[in-house]
């Protein structure tokens, strides 16, 4: 499960959940960088689908064991869903959450009701058809990951495992049939970080988070949908002060 | 340092800090004290003494105290005004497009200064009747009035479709103001040092705070719309000006109500005695003085005067009176 991990010694810990199509080594920069104060763990989401349920319950066993002091969790894209979920979970126990580029399940629902947001997810859709991403994946990988640079998002070439993630998109949308009635109640602090430019998702809305969320703080970064490798220091400082703010 | 744009959450953080940290206060920094000089002058005149050429000494004061006064109501009405806007052209416009908490916090402030500088404009159009044993309600006949106009309502219904004419209003005022205060500051000896002190208060915090207009207007471009609110914003500018020019020259006639006062006190009988001096001016020359060549009113009403608005226009590709 763990993809990367450093700064064991550490009393806080701050888990980095990424998105798709990349691998937990998009975080490494940001793991070496917090390692000097937190303990930092970046886990990396199964190539072969598994239950959502299950893995979710996989990251929390693991943090009840380590007994942290402090627990933080960034999420990224779809690492945002699995930050969210795991938020509403832990209720009280989780000390800050930030979704980068993406949202929890419950609001992903809401947009979707959205016609451009649907259009911009098209992906989504295709993902959820039996055999054909897999033979897509298996015939013509390189030309998928160069999805996002003709879209102009990214600089960055994720590998093209992490297409093998896309699993998620199923689980995603079978949990967001069953979760239809779920209102979750994000208690911790939330910092919502968001491209001004990006291609996937629509600049959200404070009243998209206000049900479920009950201290959240949205910024607007220029910027794609990878903004964060893009300007790491600029990142790196929002999330230093974030991680330290005592409030 | 300034923000030019309102992703820059760091130069925001910094122009907050610096307006909190010389905001002034109405009571304690404005030498209210110096009461008002009666035989000064407010908005300094140019030659033609605005559309009253060969005015006397005596007019020529007066003028300069009507001019002032309108000058001071103008941006009082203007700054009034925000407030009753605030929850539609700005709250509803930063919670769509909720760029970061600096541009909230620096909205909070923005409008709490506005809300002051229409209270100290008040204050001193108050003090003018007290020191001139006139009626308030009889000066505010002369004076304009942007409550319940079609301007006003222009503006809100433009605010209620998700426009941003009330930006590109706010913008415009904001650029006068300063440029009010520096044709002051040329004539400092002249005019009444408590107007001089008040506008010169009034200048510094428009200039600390002069970009947040465009910065508003830069959210307003930034964000997702669709094809109606696209055409809207498309003619937010047009209709600001359109709204706008209208408004100033119909409030400038109010003028000829000088006449049903002069027996009221001396400054309406002096400012009565004025108007023929503007009926005998050529007409043609009477539009182009107030277009083109006058102080305080071109600059409002003629949009070539607001040379900051130009950049923001072409980057919105907002249609103007200039561009059309």
């Amino acid at each position: 499960m763990i993809g990367l991990e450093a700064g064991k010694e550490h009393p806080d810990l701050i888990i980095f959940i990424h998105g798709f199509p990349d691998m937990a080594s998009v975080w490494k920069e940001y793991v070496d960088e917090l390692a000097l104060t937190y303990h930092v763990i970046a886990p990396q989401i199964p190539l072969k689908q598994v239950n959502y349920l299950s893995f979710q319950n996989k990251i929390l066993k693991w943090i009840a064991a380590k007994k942290p002091r402090k627990v933080f969790i960034v999420g990224h894209d779809l690492g945002a869903v699995w930050a969210s979920s795991l938020a509403d979970l832990l209720k009280k126990d989780l000390t800050g959450l930030i979704l980068i580029n993406g949202m929890g399940i419950r609001e992903f629902q809401n947009r979707l009701k959205n016609p451009e947001q649907l259009l911009r997810s098209w992906y989504m859709f295709l993902f959820q058809t039996p055999l054909v991403p897999e033979l897509l994946i298996k015939t013509f990988p390189e030309k998928l990951l160069t999805i996002p640079h003709l879209l102009k998002q990214s600089s960055f070439l994720a590998h093209k495992d992490g297409l093998k993630t896309f699993w998620q998109y199923r689980v995603l949308l079978k949990e967001m049939l069953k979760s239809i009635d779920h209102r979750p109640s994000i208690e911790a602090r939330t910092l919502i970080l968001w491209a001004s430019r990006d291609a996937f998702l629509l600049i959200p809305k404070r009243e998209e988070f206000e049900e479920h969320y009950k201290n959240f703080q949205i910024r607007i970064i220029e910027g794609d949908h990878w903004f964060h490798l893009a300007q790491t220091e600029k990142v790196f400082g929002l999330m230093k002060k974030f991680f330290g703010d005592p409030a | 340092m300034k923000s030019k744009s309102p992703f820059d959450d760091e130069a925001l953080h910094l122009q907050l800090l610096v307006q909190k940290k010389h905001g002034w206060d109405l009571e304690n920094d404005i030498p209210w004290d110096l009461g008002i000089k009666t035989d000064a002058f407010l908005a300094p005149l140019d030659e033609d003494a605005l559309v009253f050429p060969g005015a006397s000494a005596e007019q020529r004061i007066v003028i300069s105290q009507l001019l002032g006064l309108m000058v001071n109501q103008t941006i009082s009405e203007m700054e009034s005004s925000m407030p009753k806007l605030k929850l539609l052209a700005w709250e509803n416009k930063l919670k769509a497009y909720p760029v970061n908490p600096e541009m909230f916090e620096l909205g909070e402030l923005f409008y709490e200064e506005e809300r002051k500088h229409a209270l100290s404009f008040i204050r001193y159009q108050e003090l003018f009747c007290k020191t001139n044993n006139i009626e308030p309600h009889e000066l505010n006949q002369l004076l304009p009035c942007a409550l319940n106009s079609n301007f006003m309502k222009a503006i809100t219904w433009n605010a209620e479709q998700g426009g941003a004419s009330f930006w590109w209003l706010v913008a415009a005022v904001e650029e006068v103001s300063v440029q009010i205060f520096k044709s002051v500051n040329k004539c400092r000896k002249e005019v009444d040092p408590l107007y001089y002190h008040l506008h010169q208060k009034h200048a510094e915090e428009e200039i600390r705070h002069e970009n947040y207009a465009f910065l508003m207007l830069e959210v307003d471009h930034a964000q997702r719309k669709n094809l109606k609110q696209n055409l809207i914003n498309k003619t937010d500018l047009l209709l600001a000006e359109s709204a706008a020019t209208p408004w100033v020259l119909t409030e400038l006639t109010k003028i000829y109500r000088a006449r049903d006062l002069k027996h009221k006190s001396p400054f309406f009988e002096i400012l009565a005695s004025c108007i023929p001096l503007m009926e005998n001016m050529d007409k043609r020359r009477l539009i182009k003085n107030l277009y083109k060549d006058s102080p305080y009113v071109s600059w409002l009403v003629n949009p070539n005067m607001k040379t900051k608005h130009h950049e923001m226009q072409k980057k919105t590709g907002a249609l103007s009176w200039v561009s059309a």
